[in-house]
C-alpha cells in the first residue's frame, strides 16, 4: 500500500497492538476504504481505534490490523456564529476544548478518558459522561458524520445543521455503532457558548459525613429536584463516598440553582475548591489495564437499591453512578476479582436488570472473560442487543460490511 | 373492530385524501382505525398479508405528504390509540400510545411539574406518533433539540406484523445500534410505532418572551447574530417578516405586533429565574444596537402566550390571503440566513410571487410561505420553479432542503440536490433492513432511481 | 343541472367561506365527535373537506357519506376559537345540513321536531304536553321505568330530559350560617337600559322560571324590562338543524317584534338563541331584512353579558359550592367566557369550580341525545363524570339544552346535583337579601 501509513505515536492497550497484523494510519477517507479492501484482501478483520481508549477489552480472535484514525486529525471548519465544527475523527477532545475555548465556546462532553479521548472514538463509542443530563447525549450533539462502510463506500451523512430530516437519520446509526458498519473519519457536531461560570458541589457521606441511607436519599433528590444540574455523580471509593454536582451558569444563577437544590436535598452542599479535579472524577476513567472495569445500566430511582447491592456484592470496587443518566460505573482491583466475584457480579444482572458488561481488563486475566465462564456479553459492541433487535441488528451490518471486514470483537458478531 | 373503524366507503375515504399539504391528491383503498396495539398489530399482519402497502397516518397534519395515501394502500390511522400508558416522574419518562396529541402529554406532565419539550408549531394537534415519524422540530430546539433526543424506547410494528421493542431509557446506549435513533424521522417507511418512550424535562424556573420589531429582517437577523455572539442560548429566536406579521393580525389569533413593522423577533429565554433577566437585558441591548424600533417583554403568562400563539398560527392565519399556500421547510447555517433570505425574496419578485417568511432564526430553519392560486396553471408552475431555486439557495449555502417537515412526497424532488447515489443507496438498503418488501408507505422519501 | 349540480351550488356560493381551510388539522382535538371516533369524517377539517367536495361535485349531498357526518357534527363550534384561518365553521355548517336535508329528508325525530317548532300551536302542543308529563311526574317514572337500551334508549332519555326541567329544591336547605350576613346594598340602581326578554320557546315552555328570574335580576339591576307578548321561537333549532326557510321566516317575524319594541338590548338567557340571533344579518343576508336584521343583531346581549357589564349588585349568601360549565354557544360562538362567573361572584358563599372539560360540549345540542343515543350517551357521560369530579351541589349553564343534557345525565344516574342558570343562583340571593317587593313576586 503506497500510502504506507505509520505506526508510532500510537496508545493503546498494549494486548491489542501487540496482537495486530499491523496498524495503520490512514491519512483520508480514500485511504481508509484502502485499508479496508487491503484487510479484506488478506482475510483480515479490521479494529478501529481512536485514542486506544475506548476499545473493547479483548481483542478479537481472528486475525487482524489496526486502523488508526491518529492522521485523520484537526478542525475542518468551524463557524462560532452557527454553533457548529467539523473536525477529523483523530482529532482529540483536548484540542478541540482549547479551540473552541478561543471562542468562548465548548463541547459539553465528558466522557470517561477526558481529553485524551478522541472525536471519532468518541462519536463511534456514543458513550458520553454524566454532563449528558444537562447538555444532551453525544448522538443529539452530532450533526453529520463522514463514514467509511465496511465495504469500502464514502458516505456522508448529515449535514452542519442544527435541524436535518432530508431523508432517514443514518448518522445516528454511525453514532455508537462502535465500528461494526464503517470508519467515522470525520464528524460535525454543534457547540455550545461556555457557561460563564461553573460550580462543583460536595456532599460527603461515609465516616465524617452522611449516613449512606441519607445520601443515596440526597443523590435521589437531586435527580427529581425541579432543576437539572450539568451533572451529578455519586463516587465511592472504599471509606470515601461523596455526591457531586456540577451547575453551570451566571452567578446569581449558580445562588439560586444550589438555593433550591439544597432546599430539595434537605442538605447544605460544600462548594468544591478544586472543581477541576472533581469534574475529572466525575468523568470517570476507562481503558485502565490495571483494573477490571464494568458498568450497568439503570434507571435513576433504582439507584439507592443498586448503589447498596453494588457495596455489599463488592467492597473493594471504586463506584461511580451517573445520578441523572443512571448509568452505574465500577472499577475492580485486579485481586478482587475470581469465580466468587463474577458469580456475585453476574447475579447483580439478574431479573430485568441490565447485563453487567466489562470495559477493560487488567493485563494478563483475560481468560477470565471467556464467554463459557463469564457467560454474559463483554464490553463494546453488540453485547446487549434484545432478542427482536438481533434481525435487525445482523441485516443492517449486511448493509454496510457485507464481507465482515471490521471485527471490532469476536463477541460484537 | 366495528363497521364504524373500517372505512370503504369512497366517499368517507374523501377526508383521507390529503394531510396538512393538501397540492396532493390520492384516497386510499381504506381507512382502519385501530383502538388498541393489538388491533393494530393484527391489522397490520393482515394486509400485508395480501401485499398491500400500509401507509400510517397521525392526525395528519404533517406537511410535506408523508401522510398522503399511497394509491391502492390501506391507511392506518392511530386517532384512536390516544392512551398515556405510565407517566413516570421518578425517572422522568412516560410511556404513550402513538396518538396521543404532542400538547395533552404536556398537560399531564405539567401535573408533575415536569414537560414534553419538543413543541411543533401544531403540538395542539399533531401525535405523538406523527413526531416520531417526522421527527418534529419546533420553535425551542435551540436549546432544547429536536425529538429524537426524547425519545428513549419504541416498541414498534414491522413488515408482516413481527412486534421488536427498541432501546429503552433502561437499556445500556452502548450496546447496540441506536434503532430508536434510526426508526425516528423514518416517515412511516419502516414500520408503526404501537408505544412510544419519552424522556420528561422538569419545567423552567421561569421564562421571559422578548419582542422586538424591526424595519426589516435584514435588522433582526443582525441582532440574532448580536445575541448569539454575546454568548448567550435562548431557548428560541423566531422571526416573522412584514408579509406574515400581517397576515396573523388580521386572524382571530392577533397578538397586537404593528403591522407596519419589517420583521419581529421573538426571543425567550427560559431556565433559572435569577438569571433571566440579565440575560433579557443583553438581549434587549442586541436588538438595540441592530436598530429595533420597539423592544418589549414579558414574564406574564397570558402575554407571553398571546405572543407565541400568533407565531405558532402563522400557517393557518395565511389561509385568509391566498387560495393556496404553499409552506417550504430548509436550514441553512445560522450565520448565511441574510444573504438566503435576501435571494429567497428575490426568487420570489422574479416568478412575481407573494413570499412571507416565518423561521427559526436561531437553529437557521427557514419557513418561506408561498401564497398562490392552483387555478392558476401558469402560477402553479412558477411556484414549483420558484421552490426548486429556494431549495438550490439553501443547499449551496451549507444547508439541507427540509429541517423538520420531513420529506414526504413533497421533497422527493430535491433529494438529489444534498445526497448523492451513494448515500440515497445506503438508506434505501436501511429501509430494507426494516421493511424487505416495501409495504409501509412505499414511494416516500426516497427518489425515484435515476435511470441507467 | 343535475340535482346534485343545483344543491352544490348552494354550498358553492359560500365557497369564498370555504377557501380559508389550509387543512392544518388544528381543529381536530377541539372536536368532541372526532376526539371520541378518531375518524377525520366526524372532524371539523373532515366535514369541511366533504362541503367541498361536494362544491366540486366529486360528492353527491345526498350520500350517506355526506349525510352522516354532517348530521353526525353537534354544532358546538369549538373549532371556531381555536382556526388560525377563521373559518366560519358554524355558518357552513347550517348551508351544509340544509343542503343535505334537501338532498335527502333528515332522521324522523328531526323532521318531526322542526316540523312542530316551526309553527306557534304546534310548540305550544307539544311544551304543554311535556310540561304535563313534567308536572304529573310521569317522565320521571317512565325514565326510571324504561330500559337503556335498543329503542327504548332515546326515549328514556327523552323523559329523562323533560323530568330534569324541573325546578331543583336543593337550595332551600342551603342556608347562610352565622357570621355570613349579607353585605350592605347600595341604593339599587335606577336608570338602567330598557330591555326586552326573549322568552324563547323551549324557555317559555318548561323554563319559565328561568326566565321570570332574568326579569327580576335584571330589574334588580335598574332594568326596565319591557314585557312582550307572545314569545316566539327565534330560529335557532332551524337553523342548527338544516332547515333555513324556516329559520328565516322566524327570524324575520322576531327582527319586526323587537325592532317595533324600541329597546336598548334584546336579552337572551338561552345561548343557543342567543348566537342565532346575533347572527341574524348573516342568516338573512340578501333578505330584504337584511339591515334591519343586522341593527337587531347589535342589540342582542346574552343575560350574563349585560349583568357582567353592568356590574351586578351582590346579594345575600348561598353558600354552596357551584360547578361551571361552558354552553358552546354562549363560548365557541359567541364568545363569551368570564361573563357567568362575574354573575357569580354576586353571589357571596358560592364557591365556584370550573368543571375540567368545561369548554368542552356536553352532548346536548338540541336532541342530539335522541338522534345519536350511543355518542350523545358517551359525550353526556363524560360531562356528567366531569361535573361530579367537581364536588359540587349545583351545576351552573347558562343554556337550556345544556342544562337539559347534563340534567338528564344526573338523573339517570341517581345522582344528587341540581342545574340550575347562573341567573337562577343570583335570583335566589336576590331573594334573600329581600331585593324583590315579596307581594309581586309571592
Amino acid at each position: 500500500m503506497r500510502s504506507a501509513p505509520e505506526t508510532e505515536g500510537v496508545v493503546a492497550p498494549g494486548r491489542i497492538l501487540a496482537r495486530a497484523h499491523r496498524v495503520l494510519r490512514p491519512r483520508t477517507p480514500e485511504e481508509v476504504a484502502e485499508v479496508l479492501a487491503g484487510a479484506r484482501a488478506e482475510g483480515l478483520g479490521v479494529v478501529v481505534m481512536g485514542g486506544g481508549r475506548g476499545l473493547p477489552p479483548l481483542a478479537p480472535e481472528r486475525p487482524f490490523l489496526v486502523l488508526s484514525t491518529a492522521a485523520l486529525s484537526g478542525v475542518d471548519v468551524y463557524e462560532p456564529g452557527d454553533l457548529t465544527f467539523t473536525a477529523g475523527a483523530g482529532t482529540t477532545l483536548g484540542d478541540l476544548e482549547d479551540r473552541l475555548g478561543t471562542e468562548g465556546q465548548w463541547l459539553p462532553l465528558d466522557p470517561p478518558g477526558g481529553r485524551e479521548r478522541t472525536l471519532g472514538g468518541v462519536v463511534a463509542s456514543g458513550l458520553g459522561g454524566p454532563l449528558q443530563a444537562g447538555f444532551g447525549a453525544i448522538r443529539d450533539q452530532v450533526l453529520g458524520v463522514t463514514v467509511v462502510t465496511g465495504d469500502g463506500r464514502i458516505l456522508r451523512l448529515g449535514g452542519r445543521v442544527m435541524k436535518n430530516v432530508a431523508g432517514f437519520d443514518l448518522v445516528r446509526l454511525f453514532v455508537g455503532s462502535a465500528g461494526r458498519l464503517g470508519v467515522v473519519v470525520s464528524a460535525s457536531l454543534r457547540v455550545f457558548p461556555r457557561p460563564r461560570a461553573r460550580r462543583v458541589l460536595l456532599l460527603e457521606g461515609a465516616a465524617d459525613g452522611l449516613p449512606r441511607e441519607e445520601l443515596l436519599q440526597a443523590a435521589r433528590a437531586v435527580s427529581t429536584a425541579p432543576v437539572v444540574p450539568a451533572a451529578a455523580v455519586l463516587l465511592r471509593r472504599p471509606a470515601e463516598e461523596v455526591l457531586v454536582v456540577r451547575l453551570t451558569g451566571s452567578e446569581p444563577v449558580l445562588d439560586a440553582d444550589q438555593a433550591r437544590l439544597e432546599d430539595a436535598v434537605g442538605h447544605a452542599f460544600r462548594t468544591a475548591v478544586h472543581p477541576e479535579r472533581w469534574m475529572q472524577r466525575m468523568a470517570g476513567r476507562i481503558g485502565d489495564d490495571r483494573a477490571f472495569g464494568v458498568r450497568q445500566r439503570g434507571l435513576p430511582a433504582s439507584l439507592p437499591e443498586r448503589w447498596t447491592a453494588w457495596v455489599t456484592a463488592a467492597p473493594a470496587a471504586t463506584l461511580h453512578v451517573d445520578v441523572l443518566g443512571g448509568l452505574l460505573r465500577a472499577h475492580l482491583p485486579p485481586d478482587a476479582v475470581d469465580e466468587t466475584m463474577l458469580r456475585r457480579l453476574r447475579g447483580m444482572a439478574r431479573g430485568d436488570s441490565a447485563p453487567v458488561l466489562f470495559d477493560s481488563v487488567p493485563e494478563g486475566r483475560e481468560e477470565l472473560l471467556e464467554r463459557r465462564r463469564w457467560g454474559m456479553p463483554v464490553g463494546g459492541a453488540g453485547s446487549g442487543g434484545a432478542d427482536g433487535t438481533t434481525v435487525l441488528e445482523r441485516r443492517l451490518q449486511e448493509v454496510f460490511d457485507p464481507h465482515g471486514t471490521l471485527a471490532p470483537t469476536e463477541y460484537a458478531r | 373492530m366495528g363497521p364504524d373503524h373500517v372505512v370503504a366507503d369512497p366517499a368517507r375515504l374523501l377526508v383521507y385524501e390529503s394531510d396538512g399539504l393538501t397540492q396532493y391528491r390520492q384516497a386510499p383503498l381504506a381507512v382502519v382505525l385501530p383502538g388498541t396495539t393489538d388491533e393494530l398489530v393484527e391489522v397490520v399482519r393482515a394486509v400485508h398479508g395480501e401485499g398491500i402497502p400500509v401507509v400510517p397516518r397521525g392526525a395528519g397534519t404533517g406537511l410535506s405528504g408523508g401522510a398522503l395515501p399511497v394509491e391502492g394502500s390501506v391507511v392506518v390511522g392511530t386517532a384512536r390509540l390516544n392512551r398515556i400508558l405510565a407517566l413516570d416522574p421518578e425517572n422522568r419518562l412516560a410511556r404513550v400510545q402513538p396518538g396521543v396529541v404532542n400538547s395533552r402529554l404536556g398537560v399531564e406532565a405539567r401535573r408533575h411539574g415536569l414537560h414534553y419539550a419538543p413543541d411543533p408549531s401544531s403540538q395542539s394537534a399533531c401525535t405523538l406518533g406523527g413526531n416520531v415519524a417526522e421527527n418534529s422540530g419546533g420553535p425551542h430546539c435551540l436549546k432544547y433539540g429536536v425529538t429524537s433526543r426524547y425519545i428513549s424506547g419504541l416498541t414498534v410494528v414491522l413488515g408482516g406484523g413481527a412486534v421488536v421493542e427498541l432501546g429503552g431509557a433502561a437499556r445500556d446506549p452502548a450496546t447496540g445500534l441506536d434503532l430508536v435513533g434510526l426508526f425516528v424521522g423514518s416517515e412511516g417507511c419502516f414500520g408503526i410505532a404501537t408505544e412510544i418512550e419519552v424522556r420528561l424535562l422538569p419545567l423552567p424556573g421561569g421564562v421571559r418572551t422578548l419582542l422586538g420589531i424591526f424595519a426589516s429582517v435584514e435588522d433582526a437577523a443582525r441582532a440574532v447574530t448580536g445575541i448569539v455572539a454575546q454568548g448567550l442560548l435562548p431557548a428560541a429566536l423566531e422571526i416573522m417578516d412584514g408579509a406574515s406579521i400581517r397576515a396573523v393580525e388580521a386572524s382571530v389569533y392577533a397578538a397586537g405586533y404593528p403591522t407596519d413593522a419589517g420583521a419581529a423577533l421573538v426571543v425567550e429565554f427560559d431556565g433559572t429565574d435569577a438569571g433571566l433577566d440579565e440575560d433579557v437585558a443583553r438581549a434587549v441591548a442586541c436588538c438595540r444596537e441592530a436598530g429595533a424600533t420597539d423592544v418589549q417583554h414579558t414574564d406574564d403568562e397570558g402575554q407571553r402566550t398571546r405572543l407565541w400563539q400568533g407565531r405558532k398560527k402563522a400557517f393557518g392565519a395565511m389561509g385568509r390571503i391566498a387560495p393556496d399556500l404553499l409552506v417550504q421547510d430548509a436550514t441553512v447555517p445560522r450565520t448565511r440566513l441574510p444573504e438566503v433570505l435576501e435571494e429567497i425574496m428575490a426568487i420570489g419578485a422574479r416568478y412575481d410571487l407573494h413570499v412571507a417568511n416565518v423561521f427559526h432564526a436561531g437553529d437557521g430553519n427557514l419557513h418561506p410561505k408561498i401564497l398562490f392560486d392552483r387555478s392558476d396553471a401558469d402560477e402553479l408552475a412558477r411556484v414549483e420553479r420558484a421552490s426548486r431555486e429556494m431549495m438550490q439557495v439553501c443547499v449551496d449555502a451549507g444547508g439541507t432542503i427540509t429541517g423538520e417537515h420531513g420529506v414526504g412526497v413533497d421533497k422527493q424532488k430535491y433529494m438529489r440536490l444534498v445526497h448523492g447515489e451513494e448515500e440515497l443507496a445506503a438508506m434505501s438498503a436501511v429501509g430494507g433492513a426494516f421493511d424487505p418488501r416495501g409495504l409501509f408507505n412505499p414511494g416516500k422519501v426516497l427518489p425515484e432511481p435515476e435511470p441507467a | 343541472m343535475s340535482e346534485v349540480g343545483i344543491l352544490g351550488q348552494a354550498l358553492a356560493e359560500h365557497a369564498d367561506r370555504l377557501m380559508p381551510c389550509v387543512h392544518c388539522g388544528f381543529c381536530l382535538p377541539a372536536c368532541p365527535t372526532y376526539v371520541r371516533l378518531g375518524d377525520e369524517a366526524d372532524s371539523p377539517r373532515g366535514r369541511l373537506h366533504l362541503m367541498g367536495a361536494v362544491v366540486e361535485g366529486r360528492l353527491d349531498p345526498a350520500s350517506d357519506a355526506f349525510r352522516v357526518h354532517i348530521d353526525r357534527c353537534l354544532g358546538c363550534r369549538a373549532c371556531e376559537p381555536v382556526c388560525p384561518s377563521g373559518v366560519e365553521y358554524g355558518a357552513l355548517l347550517e348551508v351544509a345540513r340544509d343542503v343535505a336535508a334537501r338532498a335527502r329528508p333528515p332522521a324522523l325525530p328531526t323532521r318531526l321536531l322542526l316540523r312542530i317548532f316551526g309553527s306557534r300551536p304546534g310548540r305550544a302542543l307539544f311544551l304543554g304536553v311535556g310540561a304535563f308529563l313534567r308536572n304529573t311526574g310521569l317522565a320521571s317514572l317512565g325514565a326510571r321505568a324504561l330500559p337503556g337500551w335498543g329503542p327504548f334508549r332515546s326515549a328514556r332519555f327523552g323523559l329523562a330530559m323533560l323530568a330534569s326541567t324541573e325546578r331543583w329544591e336543593g337550595l332551600r336547605w342551603i342556608r347562610a350560617t352565622e357570621g355570613q350576613e349579607a353585605p350592605e346594598d347600595p341604593a339599587p340602581p335606577t336608570t338602567g337600559p330598557r330591555v326586552a326578554l326573549l322568552t324563547g320557546c323551549v324557555q317559555e315552555g318548561l323554563y319559565d322560571r328561568v326566565n321570570q328570574a332574568t326579569a327580576r335580576v335584571l330589574e334588580a339591576n335598574g332594568c326596565q324590562v319591557v314585557a312582550m307578548p307572545g314569545g316566539g321561537c327565534c330560529g335557532a333549532l332551524h337553523a342548527h338543524g338544516g332547515d333555513l326557510e324556516t329559520a328565516r321566516r322566524l327570524a324575520r317575524t322576531e327582527v319586526r317584534r323587537f325592532l317595533d319594541a324600541d329597546v336598548d338590548h334584546v336579552v337572551v338567557n338561552a345561548a343557543g338563541c342567543g348566537a342565532t340571533m346575533k347572527e341574524y344579518d348573516e342568516l338573512l343576508g340578501g333578505d330584504p331584512a337584511e339591515s334591519d336584521a343586522g341593527a337587531l343583531a347589535r342589540r342582542v346581549r346574552d343575560v350574563n353579558e349585560l349583568l357582567a357589564e353592568l356590574g351586578p349588585r351582590t346579594g345575600a349568601p348561598v353558600p354552596c359550592r357551584v360547578a361551571v360549565d361552558h354552553p358552546c354557544h354562549l363560548l365557541h360562538a359567541q364568545g363569551i367566557r368570564q361573563a357567568p362567573l362575574a354573575v357569580l361572584k354576586a353571589v357571596p358563599g358560592a364557591e365556584v369550580r370550573l368543571v375540567e372539560d368545561a369548554d368542552e360540549c356536553c352532548g346536548g345540542a338540541g336532541i342530539y341525545g335522541i338522534t345519536h343515543p350511543e355518542l350523545g350517551g358517551r359525550i353526556g357521560a363524560d360531562k356528567v363524570r366531569s361535573v361530579r369530579a367537581t364536588e359540587c351541589e349545583v351545576v351552573a349553564t347558562a343554556n337550556p339544552g345544556c342544562m337539559m343534557q347534563i340534567g338528564a345525565g344526573l338523573r339517570l344516574q341517581g345522582a344528587p346535583e341540581g342545574v340550575m342558570h347562573p341567573v337562577e343562583l343570583l335570583d335566589v340571593s336576590y331573594r334573600r337579601a329581600g331585593f324583590y317587593d315579596e307581594e309581586r313576586d309571592g
